[in-house]
């Protein structure tokens, strides 16, 4: 499936553990199109913020039910998302702002 | 300016840039306290809550900056701070923070030369009458009521079914205690009630056009009095002379106490005549909220705000006043000198009653009190006295 670069990265994760991963170890965590392979993610990280990209994992996550917990009821799903944890050349950095 | 105010303004200037240097420390104390989806509970990075909250930080920050703003100026100032500093107004302009501070400071006192304050100290000269009169209150509290079967005269007490009548109807029957007495009755019933017997009927106009109240009369009462030995006896002692040279003794010292409590007052009145000076709003209101209801009792209800609050702004300049006057002349008490008030007032054992305080962790609480009454006393031997028997 054919992706501009904007549209492969949706935004980065912000979490405690992502921030982690970004500090000891140089990895960015991103929420990325669920139809976007390695290579896509890869270069659109390398293009957008001008780093040297060495490694892309990805998962998927499943769509899970959305539960109402007053009424006791599923009412829906939650999106299908993926995740992309980039490892970036050693020197490269991106700021995301924190 | 003028220091006896105990309320005084002042703008508080802050520059952007100073804000500056307090957003870390207000960003690190804030990362402690947020909640934020993907982080434990204090794990949020300071740069995380600088991006996120950023608002709530800045406005941390200039907290931080005006309480120290107001730190500095309270003591640059050498003032006495009573209660927080209040913000009365606050606006932002290009490249600074501007606030209105309300700060509540203790006054400057300025005690005048005690030899220069002239008061009159009144005195009540007790006579006879005075002794009769109360001996007439203990007759009055153990008088015995007897029945009797002859016309109403003054002083009796009449029972008496009490009722309304319009048209020649009847309203609901009470019954009525009257004490018939001409200072005490209304005029119209003692005039209409003297010289009736039981089954006669007093009837005064209403309230109402047309309307008639009526008193059907069904018991009367001679109040029988003690004697003065009876009541001597009642009170324990031996005579009615006995009685009443002992009951002089106590009115003699009550107008005593009288007279030196009004004399404090009037001391007091007279320092802040010539030195007047503001009593802080916030002491005056925590004596206001204390004696409201004391002073509910005493007063008529519409009466009672004013009075307490003149009451309290008195009471917290009196205290403000002692206060200084033992710093100024640097007042202390001993133990010795605690002892002989506590002998003054007719304590048995002064010295036990001294050590029990201090076993009970109540020393401070008695030695402020007598510190305070020392120095009324330094006061009273001071100022000039000029006394007014009445």
């Amino acid at each position: 499936m054919k992706l501009s670069h904007e549209e492969v990265l949706i935004r980065p994760v912000l979490t405690e553990k992502a921030l982690n991963l970004r500090d000891k170890y140089n990895k960015y965590t991103f929420i990325v199109h669920p139809d976007a392979n390695k290579h896509q993610i890869k270069e659109a990280v390398e293009r957008i913020f001008g780093v040297k990209v060495i490694k892309v994992n990805t998962m998927n996550y499943k769509p899970k039910p959305r539960r109402d917990l007053r009424r006791r009821r599923i009412v829906g799903r939650t999106s299908k998302y993926k995740k992309a944890i980039v490892t970036l050349a050693e020197g490269h950095k991106i700021d995301l702002g924190v | 300016m003028d220091e006896r105010k105990s309320l005084k303004e002042e703008k508080v200037v802050i520059p952007k840039e100073t804000v500056e240097e307090y957003v870390d420390r207000a960003a690190r104390r804030l990362a402690r306290k947020v909640k934020l989806p993907g982080f434990r509970p204090g794990k949020v990075p300071v740069s995380v809550v600088k991006q996120r909250f950023a608002k709530e930080v800045r406005e941390e920050a200039v907290i931080d900056a005006l309480n120290e703003e107001i730190k500095k100026l309270v003591e640059e100032r050498g003032w006495r701070l009573i209660s927080s500093p209040r913000v009365k107004a606050q606006s932002e302009g290009e490249d600074v923070y501007e606030f209105t501070v309300e700060f509540e400071i203790y006054p400057e006192i300025v005690l005048p030369d005690p030899s220069q304050i002239r008061v009159k100290k009144r005195i009540k000269q007790i006579t006879d009458a005075d002794v009769e009169e109360k001996i007439q209150e203990f007759k009055e509290e153990n008088a015995t009521l007897q029945s009797v079967d002859r016309e109403v005269r003054e002083g009796d007490v009449v029972l008496a079914e009490f009722f309304t009548r319009k048209d020649g109807k009847e309203g609901e029957r009470k019954r009525a205690r009257i004490y018939v007495r001409a200072d005490e009755l209304d005029e119209d019933l003692y005039n209409a009630i003297l010289g009736k017997k039981v089954g006669d009927e007093v009837v005064l106009p209403g309230e109402e056009e047309g309307e008639e109240e009526v008193y059907v009369i069904k018991k009367v009462f001679e109040v029988q009095y003690p004697s003065d030995e009876e009541v001597a006896e009642l009170l324990g002692y031996t005579s009615p002379q006995e009685m009443r040279e002992k009951i002089k003794e106590q009115l003699v010292e009550e107008a005593q106490k009288v007279a030196e409590f009004e004399l404090e007052n009037a001391i007091i009145q007279e320092i802040l005549r010539l030195s007047p000076f503001d009593p802080p709003p916030s002491l005056v209101y925590q004596v206001y909220k204390d004696i409201k209801p004391q002073i509910a009792q005493q007063v008529p209800p519409e009466e009672v705000e004013e009075a307490a609050l003149q009451n309290a702004a008195f009471i917290v300049a009196r205290d403000l006043i002692i206060l200084k006057l033992i710093e100024e002349k640097e007042l202390d008490i001993t133990d010795e000198e605690i002892i002989q008030y506590l002998k003054d007032e007719g304590k048995a054992d002064p010295e036990k009653f001294l050590e029990e305080a201090k076993k009970r962790g109540k020393y401070d609480e008695l030695r402020s009190r007598y510190l305070i009454r020392k120095a009324y006393d330094y006061l009273k031997q001071a100022v000039q006295i000029e006394p007014e028997f009445v």
